[in-house]
């Protein structure tokens, strides 16, 4: 059975809006291979790179994080046995592709070493790579101009292999499509805050993992219609997953469809993940520029800082945002205990295990840490885990109610 | 009415009360308006139209009092311009700066100039803004203390002499502008008549000429070294309008800072305050306007909120729909 | 200075007769001290005035901004009068015109001899505080209806209390007998230098004459842009009108009257707007340009 089809007809209460994420699915992964926009497409391979600078110049961007265990397995053959899944199989499909004309221009922000270095690699299959520059810091005033002028020699970069020039038209064209994105997106994150909860965690990692490669507009049209729908739900009343549901929230690792492995199946074992934080879905999609001049050199730069400042991702040296951001999603989402996954390989993640377990347990939240992969062999194992991890929370649950 | 508040482009609304504030500093007393003597903005004296008087010069002028006369009536005069000051001030609090000053508002044009001309703005780092941030205390210092020194004498070196009158007046650039709107250029003179007038009205033109190159490439120039902003961060612990910022709300994401007309970046980096009406703070309600975390930024009137960053404001406001 | 007052005024072809009865803050016969001038800004609870010349049968008056005379008894120390009256924070309107006048009357050959001597000063202390602007009707001398010949001047004061008469002003001067305008008044506007002017009032009473600049100092180190001038403004009518007085009879009877008042040098003279508003361009280019190189300097993309 494949892992969509357990999404779709596994559980009850599917929101019929979600018909239309389920499709961009189909079209993609059981369908052509590169569904999507027509057009120009400019490969992504991660959340830093501004998407807002591509639509600009008429193109649109292609996330290329992958989470086939397939690719995984073909990229191994070309990158070390130890690096992550992720990188592999985003190495891999592209590998297995072999089509350079399909992207041209991949771009790849310096956030890990493994990243870094697949980006190098790429280039020697023929990709037209561009590596923007990341500082180790995000503080700083120096950083911060660094990164500034990374962006800004993407978006020249970008004129270049697309011969269009970034215009203030199409800047604010490109800001009215990601902006209304984002309030969509916004909407919906305050309706997963909901207790008793509307909208299962699995398909909201649909939702937000659709971004990566459906056409942006039909995607905010489509969760516009489901976030109409899910409040409707919350004015009917109905819910999901009862009451006793420990409600999780997800951090870590990014889960990328098919790999979906892990929060299925903490849903299918009873818990309920209201949120997550991680750089497949609320990192991607949270944050919004606001430029308060009109012109290029003020929407250039409010794009850049949106990439940087607010981001809170571990490649950063210090990364106090990530604790915070966490206290606030536990907070507002009333969540009885968090699930931390690491991809094996994935140094960064797992550097930031420890801290936060600790900051999250002076704050009375257990926090599960799962160390796995896309390899289908560990499931026995974790499974164990996560069902004994959530039957801890119901029982905390319980004894806090009486 | 609280979702119309939430929703509303402040940006708007503020320029529209700038512009009367404008009006009224400017060309008030033409229609009859009159406001005080000791109002806590650069209501110019030198301006004819005027409706108040900027408190600043009040208090050059009142300061030159002989230390033994201060428990006269001379000191009771000093002292009710500072209450007449302060009752202006408590219920607005610096919000003058952002929605009254008219000087505040003639930058704010030359910013918009600069704007449609489509040249960046420069901002400063915090270092510099830490320095720079120091000028207006000792601006404010200086005069507070020359007034005191042209009525007491130092000794060895006696009475200051009357010619250094209202120093900060001869500088600001208030005085040298804004009479031109009324048509009066007289200001512009160059005062030969003695060296400290010399010296002043001299600096004053200097000022005045760095001020409009400012104003024209750093939002609110003028404003970092203003002297009245010094005197209002002194008052405004006690004042009803605060800018308080939930630390835990943040995700300084930095949209607060660049909205900043005055580059204050403590805005988007400090996580201890709550209280975040800072000296060089307009109060004029940008940040709130581009933050995207609901009650993360507000405007409280003796502690209740008046104006808050919502989502929804935000992206109403920053929806970016082509015009 | 008060020496030059005094030649000049003997110069002069009809004031011949004698030196005009007239206030001053200085006693009789402090003559060779620089003539003393009032600030109208510093606080005083008493002001007291000296009459100079030949007094008889003294009689005083203050006029206040609120219209109300008030009867002033002329006190005589050590063989001088003076006038004083109260000036504290509650004495009379503030921020108003306070119009003093002495009168003597004396029958001298076949003529009545009225002479009145003005002082103009504003009950006014920065102490009290200033008004948002003064309002100009205060500011502005009222006809007191005094039996005898009486100057009001224009335009003494600005809006901030200040006396705001310069060299190059035109003052406006209107004479009244009895509190109505009279034309055919000999006036002569006389500055301490010694440069005087005669004029005649018009059929409204009035007449106007144009300051001159009288303070050279000659080194711009020593040019002082507050230095007041001394001004002094004296009118002479002849009635024709006969009658006794103190049972004496007389034929006609010969006003005359005396206001002094301070000016300051033009401020045109220097005060420079070119100059002004070549530096202030100055000022601008320099530091545009300054921002300029800095902006190419670290231009960064």
């Amino acid at each position: 059975m494949s892992v969509l089809d357990r999404i779709c007809n596994e559980f009850p209460d599917n929101p019929k809006a979600m018909g239309r994420f389920y499709r961009f699915f189909e079209q993609r992964h059981q369908g052509q291979a590169d569904w999507g926009p027509a057009g120009t497409r400019i490969g992504t391979a991660c959340v830093q790179v501004p998407e807002e600078l591509i639509y600009a110049v008429g193109a649109t961007p292609e996330r290329l994080c992958n989470g086939a265990y397939t690719f995984d397995q073909i990229g191994s053959e070309f990158l070390p046995i130890k690096s992550c899944s992720l990188v592999k199989a985003t190495h891999g499909v592209l590998a297995m592709q072999n089509r350079p004309d399909r992207l041209p221009l991949v771009v790849l922000p310096t956030t890990c070493d493994q990243k870094k270095k697949s980006g190098v690699l790429l280039e020697d299959m023929g990709y037209h790579t561009w590596v923007m520059e990341m500082p180790p810091y995000k503080d700083t005033p120096e950083a911060v101009e660094y990164w500034r002028a990374s962006v800004a020699k993407l978006a020249g970069e970008l004129e270049r292999t697309t011969g269009r020039k970034i215009t203030k038209k199409g800047l604010r064209d490109a800001l009215a499509k990601t902006q209304a994105a984002k309030a969509q997106y916004r909407r919906f994150h305050q309706l997963r805050k909901l207790d008793p909860a509307v909208i299962w965690g699995k398909d909201a990692f649909l939702v937000t993992n659709s971004y990566f490669f459906a056409p942006i507009e039909d995607w905010t049209d489509a969760l516009s219609q489901l976030n109409d729908e899910l409040e409707k739900r919350r004015d009917t009343g109905t819910s999901l997953g009862g009451k006793k549901a420990p409600r999780v929230l997800f951090t870590g690792s990014p889960p990328i469809f098919p790999n979906l492995k892990v929060p299925l199946m903490i849903e299918e074992l009873g818990g309920l993940l209201v949120t997550d934080e991680v750089c497949s879905s609320t990192r991607l999609l949270y944050d919004a520029p606001a430029p308060v001049e009109e012109g290029k050199y003020e929407w250039v730069e409010s794009i850049a800082d949106r990439y940087l400042k607010p981001c809170t991702c571990p490649c950063y040296a210090p990364n106090e945002d990530r604790k915070r951001k966490l206290a606030r999603l536990v907070e507002d989402f009333a969540v009885d205990g968090v699930i931390y996954q690491s991809l094996s390989g994935c140094q960064l993640y797992e550097f930031e295990q420890k801290p936060v377990e600790r900051f999250l347990a002076e704050r009375g939240i257990p926090m599960l840490y799962l160390e796995s992969d896309y390899s289908p062999e560990d499931q026995g194992q974790l499974s164990t885990r996560i069902e004994a991890f959530l039957e801890s929370l119901k029982t905390k649950k319980r004894k806090r109610k009486l | 009415m609280r979702r119309f508040l939430d929703l509303m482009d402040i940006r708007k609304f503020r320029w529209w009360v700038q512009l009367f504030g404008f009006v009224l500093f400017v060309y008030g007393a033409n229609f009859g308006l009159v406001l005080d003597q000791d109002l806590p903005t650069f209501a110019c004296p030198y301006v004819d139209g005027r409706s108040g008087n900027c408190i600043l010069f009040v208090l050059q002028h009142r300061l030159t009092i002989p230390l033994d006369q201060v428990v006269t009536m001379r000191g009771l005069g000093l002292l009710m311009a500072l209450v007449g000051f302060f009752i202006w001030f408590v219920a607005l609090s610096k919000s003058w700066c952002g929605f009254m000053c008219p000087m505040g508002t003639l930058q704010d044009a030359i910013a918009a100039l600069r704007e449609k001309m489509g040249i960046p703005y420069s901002t400063y780092a915090k270092p510099t803004m830490a320095k720079l941030g120091k000028i207006k205390w000792v601006l404010l210092s200086l005069l507070l203390l020359i007034p005191l020194a042209m009525a007491n004498a130092l000794p060895g070196v006696g009475k200051l002499s009357h010619e250094w009158a209202t120093p900060f007046c001869m500088i600001c650039p208030s005085r040298t502008l804004l009479p031109l709107f009324s048509g009066d250029f007289s200001q512009l003179g160059l005062d030969l008549s003695s060296i400290p007038k010399l010296v002043l009205t001299g600096l004053g033109l200097l000022v005045t000429g760095a001020v409009l190159v400012g104003a024209f490439v750093k939002k609110r120039f003028f404003c970092l070294f203003c002297p009245m902003s010094a005197l209002h961060y002194v008052f405004s612990k006690l004042a009803f309008l605060k800018l308080i910022k939930e630390p835990d709300k943040c995700t300084r994401c930095g949209n607060c800072y660049r909205a900043c007309d005055v580059g204050i970046h403590e805005i988007a980096e400090d996580l201890e305050h709550r209280n975040l009406t800072t000296q060089n703070c307009l109060l004029c309600l940008d940040c709130i306007s581009a933050c995207p975390e609901e009650d993360c930024l507000k405007l409280t009137f003796m502690g209740k909120p008046l104006y808050r960053s919502t989502e929804l404001g935000f992206f109403k406001r920053h929806s970016n729909e082509s015009k | 200075m008060l020496r030059l007052i005094l030649w000049s005024l003997l110069l002069t072809p009809w004031a011949l007769q004698a030196e005009p009865l007239r206030l001053s803050l200085d006693p009789p016969g402090a003559g060779s001290q620089k003539a003393s001038y009032e600030s109208s800004h510093a606080p005083k609870m008493m002001r007291k005035y000296w009459v100079h010349g030949q007094a008889e049968n003294l009689s005083a008056q203050l006029l206040t901004a609120d219209g109300v005379q008030h009867p002033l008894v002329p006190v005589q120390e050590s063989g001088a009068s003076y006038l004083s009256f109260k000036t504290g924070f509650m004495d009379g309107p503030l921020h108003g015109v306070n119009q003093l006048y002495a009168q003597s009357r004396r029958v001298e050959g076949p003529d009545l001899r009225v002479e009145t001597a003005q002082w103009y000063n504003v009950n006014h202390s920065c102490g009290w505080g200033h008004p948002f602007r003064a309002e100009p009707e205060g500011l502005a001398p009222k006809a007191s209806g005094i039996d005898g010949l009486e100057l009001l001047v224009e335009h003494l004061w600005d809006g901030n209390l200040h006396k705001s008469t310069e060299a190059g002003d035109q003052l406006q001067i209107t004479a009244l007998l009895k509190g109505k305008p009279v034309a055919g008044v000999e006036l002569a506007v006389t500055t301490g230098s010694g440069w005087s002017k005669g004029l005649v009032s018009d059929e409204q009473g009035r007449a106007q004459v144009q300051l001159i600049g009288d303070y050279f100092p000659g080194d711009w180190s020593r040019f002082k842009a507050r230095h007041q001038s001394s001004l002094l403004i004296t009118a002479r009518y002849q009635s024709l009108q006969a009658g006794t007085f103190e049972n004496q009879p007389y034929q006609s009877i010969n006003y005359q009257t005396s206001l002094p008042w301070n000016f300051t040098p033009e401020r045109s003279g220097y005060q420079k707007y070119e100059t002004g508003a070549l530096l202030g361009f100055g000022g601008f280019l320099a530091s545009g340009l300054g921002v300029f190189f800095w902006r190419f300097k670290r231009r960064r993309w």
